[in-house]
């Protein structure tokens, strides 16, 4: 259930033409290898409203989120992100830009340092980018626990003592630690069990009703993309292949490669909730 | 092939590298060696001018390396001051001492501690296995240097042993046999003084290895086949074993020439390591960088021994 | 789980006992480094005694003194016509614990003219037993520091490769594969042969600690690179970059407090080895020197052939090598497995 219709003004997000390909080299090798991982990919993402980004894996997704966050350099195109091109910043700029673009990730135990303290986890952000107070930092690290329904007392225990759930709650309340206006869901549910999928969803919406936010949803299967997005855009070796409404695309998938994610999804679904909960 | 080539690339590598490890220890050592030669008065100037003039000193410092490896290249490894030749005589006579005294060691121990592995994996988690254990892990904390003491120390003690040295002062007069017999009296306590430093670590892996065989499917399937236990250690799971052990023997080559100075010095074995002590304690430049370069050569040699023996056994590297 | 760490426990404790004696080498030890007894050259070890020549038991051990047998040079024998006993928590010669406490206490010691010589004494007479302890405090330390060197070295030179890859890592790590092929002792050889021979102890003792740590810089350095590697590439490192962290702030919170348990492993096996080093340099005359003791030049005498000829107890000092290693080889097993079993 969509929350909000995509308004008609300028998005959040623009990405022009964008390119990457890795260059391999083997030692003592002149031959170069060229792998292309995004060929020319076009997305807008509007304020407040969810893209889903679908395909099988290497279809390089990852590599676009990769690429908007800056953790990998494009080769070329462009990424405008309100009114400004996130690929011709300076350093500082950039910076930042940076802190308004969070991703939550696929594996909620490997998003956190297991050496770390629930609180110290969520004020990460504030002790990098703020010049609070260590008190101040934690009075808001525990406030933003409360906001994604983690008890206060919870917060000087260890990453590693928390479900799978709960440790992508904290990843969620440390994502939003900055206020950012676009969340990148990588996978974020695919690691987590049917029910705490649902609840995470929920939460997830509950949040970008509350302040607005924009998400990203970049996933491998259909399962969750009616319930959270507005858009849909398929990818397939590197390009966007389809884009529609999640209830258009579900009933009438127009490239071949949608038809094949449509009809694995459906097939999952009449299998029921089986054991589809990978390690988490 | 392609197998072969790469390894002895690596070793030409690993000569090069040595080569200027030693040519930068060279010219970072505080004052000219030269110099401190010229207040030699068992030196004479010109010589001191000649072998300024023989290693180009006044050139730039490439161009020094590049001359000193050509004079390398042509078998010249520089000139002694303490024994007043040239240095490459003295050194193979040393390395091929050594030489006899690692070979001999690394058959030995091989020998010793194959048997002694597979008798302690055939017999894992059994008395057998833990005594190996236990006496492996005794010897280990016991270091070449206090091994060799003892050693010593009994020989002379005893009498068992002659000590110090390769042959008894009465060598020539000896008959062939009674050469052969004296070679080897004054080959033991070294050897064993080796082999006792080497064997527990090499026991220690020969389980292992074997331990790893002994689990597996396939040794579990001949098992099961009806095949001798004896033919099913020594013939089926030494050799599916091999490949690590012979690994292991390329990478012992170094630790065996590290503890072969060491013996060679303690009970004066005319071998690169009384070659080397001299020379550091005179100075004698030419002579400490060949014998490192020289014992590089040793390392090397095993090194690509064992590959050439991976290469003949292991048919996966073959075909690659 | 619950026994791996009781072990630990153990280890560490029985490591720190050993440690404890050599650091208050004054309190265990009854003579001074330097206290001769030109009269009383390598006397054997005193024999300690419970039963007199009338067969009468004494709680208290005494001992005998050696005198020179009538007729010979250097050869002794016990005098038996006084008993000397071992007093024990002797208030005596001042002495100093890790340089700047003065303790008078001592274990034990016997009255002058006796002299107790537990494991015997060398050329000028000096207590062997005390020069172990003594000279202790020398190799231990030469081989704490000097892993402790190797390991900043590691430390510094393996983040530096794995946080930045790039050509620097390339280098680095084609140096370390060269220095970890090369025949180690040789290497330590050379390096020492293009430094100073004839210096001062102290100045002897640092460079023997800077030469072993130097030539052991490349294994710590290429475990460090493999947990850096790893490291960096976690979710929650690129979370922080993604929240605008420098890199300092990465290394300090994020990666390399993961490389601890590699270098307190890396600890255990290294520095019984480096303290083998400075024995091994000091026996062979390129490290510390008379008159300060060392585990290495105590037993560079048995090079003389006479003194391993004659003066068999000239070795027992080596001997006490084999706890500390056997201890040391332990921790290094058990500091393996937690690893292991923490990596799993």
């Amino acid at each position: 259930m969509p929350t909000s219709s995509s308004g008609g003004s300028a998005p959040l997000l623009q990405v022009n033409s964008l390119r990457k390909s890795y260059q391999q080299r083997r030692w003592l090798s002149r031959k170069k290898y060229e792998v292309a991982a995004l060929e020319g990919v076009d997305l807008a993402i509007a304020r407040g409203t969810t893209l889903a980004l679908v395909g099988e894996s290497g279809s390089g997704k990852s590599t676009l989120a990769r690429c908007l966050v800056r953790l990998e350099e494009p080769t070329s195109g462009e990424i405008w992100y309100e009114g400004r091109n996130l690929l011709c910043v300076s350093r500082a700029e950039l910076r930042d830009l940076r802190r308004q673009i969070q991703v939550i990730f696929q594996d909620p135990a490997a998003a956190l340092n297991p050496r770390f303290t629930a609180a110290e986890i969520v004020a990460e952000p504030l002790a990098i980018a703020t010049h609070r107070s260590k008190k101040e930092q934690r009075e808001r690290a525990l406030d933003l626990m409360e906001q994604v329904e983690l008890p206060r007392q919870a917060a000087d225990r260890r990453a590693g003592e928390f479900s799978g759930g709960q440790r992508q709650r904290l990843a969620i309340a440390r994502a939003l630690a900055l206020e950012p206006k676009l969340l990148i869901l990588d996978e974020a549910f695919s690691a987590l069990d049917l029910s705490i999928q649902a609840q995470i969803v929920n939460l997830l919406l509950d949040l970008q009703a509350a302040r607005g936010l924009t998400y990203l949803y970049i996933t491998h299967d259909l399962s969750l993309v009616g319930h959270l997005a507005d858009e849909v855009a398929v990818m397939f070796r590197g390009q966007i292949v389809e884009r529609a409404a999640p209830a258009a695309l579900l009933r009438h998938p127009q490239h071949p490669h949608t038809r094949a994610l449509v009809a694995a999804c459906a097939a999952m679904d009449a299998e029921g909730p089986g054991p589809r909960q990978e390690t988490g | 092939m392609r197998y072969l080539a790469r390894r002895f690339l690596h070793s030409i590598f690993l000569l090069f590298g040595v080569s200027v490890l030693t040519f930068l220890f060279l010219e970072l050592a505080p004052g000219n060696f030269l110099d401190e030669m010229r207040l030699n008065p068992q030196i004479s100037p010109e010589t001191v001018a000649a072998l300024r003039a023989q290693y180009g000193l006044e050139r730039p410092l490439l161009a020094r390396y590049a001359f000193w490896l050509k004079a390398v290249a042509h078998g010249e490894l520089g000139f002694s001051f303490a024994y007043n030749s040239p240095a490459a005589p003295l050194l193979w006579l040393r390395a091929r001492n050594t030489l006899l005294l690692t070979a001999s060691t690394s058959l030995l121990s091989w020998l010793a501690a194959i048997p002694l592995g597979v008798w302690a994996a055939a017999r894992k988690g059994r008395a057998a296995d833990h005594l190996t254990s236990v006496w492996t892990a005794g010897l280990l904390a016991v270091p070449d240097l206090l091994l060799a003491l003892a050693l010593l120390l009994l020989a002379v003690r005893t009498g068992w042993f002659p000590t110090g040295g390769m042959v008894s002062v009465n060598f020539d007069s000896l008959p062939f046999w009674g050469q052969v017999r004296d070679a080897a009296a004054h080959l033991a306590l070294p050897v064993l003084a080796l082999v006792l430093g080497t064997l527990p670590l090499l026991v220690r892996h020969v389980r292992a290895a074997m331990v790893e065989v002994l689990d597996s499917a396939f040794l579990r399937a001949a098992r099961g086949h009806g095949i001798p236990r004896r033919r099913l250690l020594f013939s089926y799971a030494l050799r599916a074993a091999a490949n690590p052990l012979i690994s292991l023997f390329g990478l012992s080559v170094a630790t065996l020439l590290s503890a072969s100075l060491l013996v060679e010095v303690v009970m004066s074995w005319p071998g690169l390591g009384p070659l080397l002590l001299e020379a550091i304690l005179a100075r004698d430049l030419y002579l400490v960088i060949g014998a490192v370069v020289l014992s590089t050569l040793l390392l090397v040699v095993g090194n690509l021994l064992a590959d050439a023996l991976l290469y003949w056994t292991d048919p996966r590297i073959r075909a690659r | 789980m619950m026994r791996a760490r009781t072990k630990l426990v153990l280890l560490v404790g029985l490591l720190a006992a050993l440690h404890a004696v050599v650091l208050l080498a004054g309190f265990f030890a009854p003579y001074d480094v330097e206290a001769q007894n030109r009269e009383l050259a390598f006397a054997p070890p005193t024999r300690v005694r419970f039963v007199d020549q009338q067969g009468h038991f004494h709680l208290r051990p005494f001992l005998y003194p050696w005198v020179e047998r009538p007729g010979t040079i250097g050869e002794f024998q016990e005098d038996r016509s006084r008993r000397y006993p071992v007093r024990f928590f002797v208030t005596g010669q001042p002495y100093k614990v890790g340089g700047f406490l003065t303790g008078r206490v001592h274990l034990f010691v016997v009255d002058a003219p006796a002299r107790i010589f537990l494991l015997g004494s060398d050329a000028f007479g000096r207590d062997l037993y005390s020069r172990m302890l003594y000279g202790g405090q020398i190799s231990l330390l030469a081989g704490l520091l000097a892993t402790a060197l190797s390991l900043g070295c590691g430390l510094i030179l393996g983040s530096v490769a794995g946080f930045y890859g790039g050509w620097a890592d390339d280098l680095l790590m084609r140096v370390a594969e060269l220095f970890l092929a090369l025949p180690w002792l040789y290497l330590l050889f050379a390096l020492r042969a293009f430094l100073p021979l004839h210096i001062s102890p102290t100045r002897a003792f640092l460079l023997v600690v800077v030469v072993i740590g130097t030539v052991g810089w490349a294994r710590p350095a290429r475990l460090v690179r493999g947990v850096v590697l790893t490291a960096k590439e976690r979710d929650y490192v690129r979370a922080a970059i993604g929240f605008g962290a420098s890199d300092a702030y990465l290394l300090r919170r994020h990666v390399l407090p993961q490389t601890f348990g590699v270098l307190l492993t890396q600890a255990a096996l290294l520095v019984p080895q480096y303290i083998l080093a400075e024995v091994t340099l000091s026996f062979l005359g390129l490290g510390v020197s008379e008159p300060v003791p060392s585990w290495g030049n105590m037993l560079s005498t048995l090079q003389q052939y006479h003194v391993l000829a004659s003066y068999w107890w000239m070795f027992l000092p080596g001997l006490v090598l084999v706890p500390f290693f056997l201890g040391y080889a332990a921790l290094a097993t058990v500091l393996h497995e937690r690893l292991k079993a923490a990596y799993l």
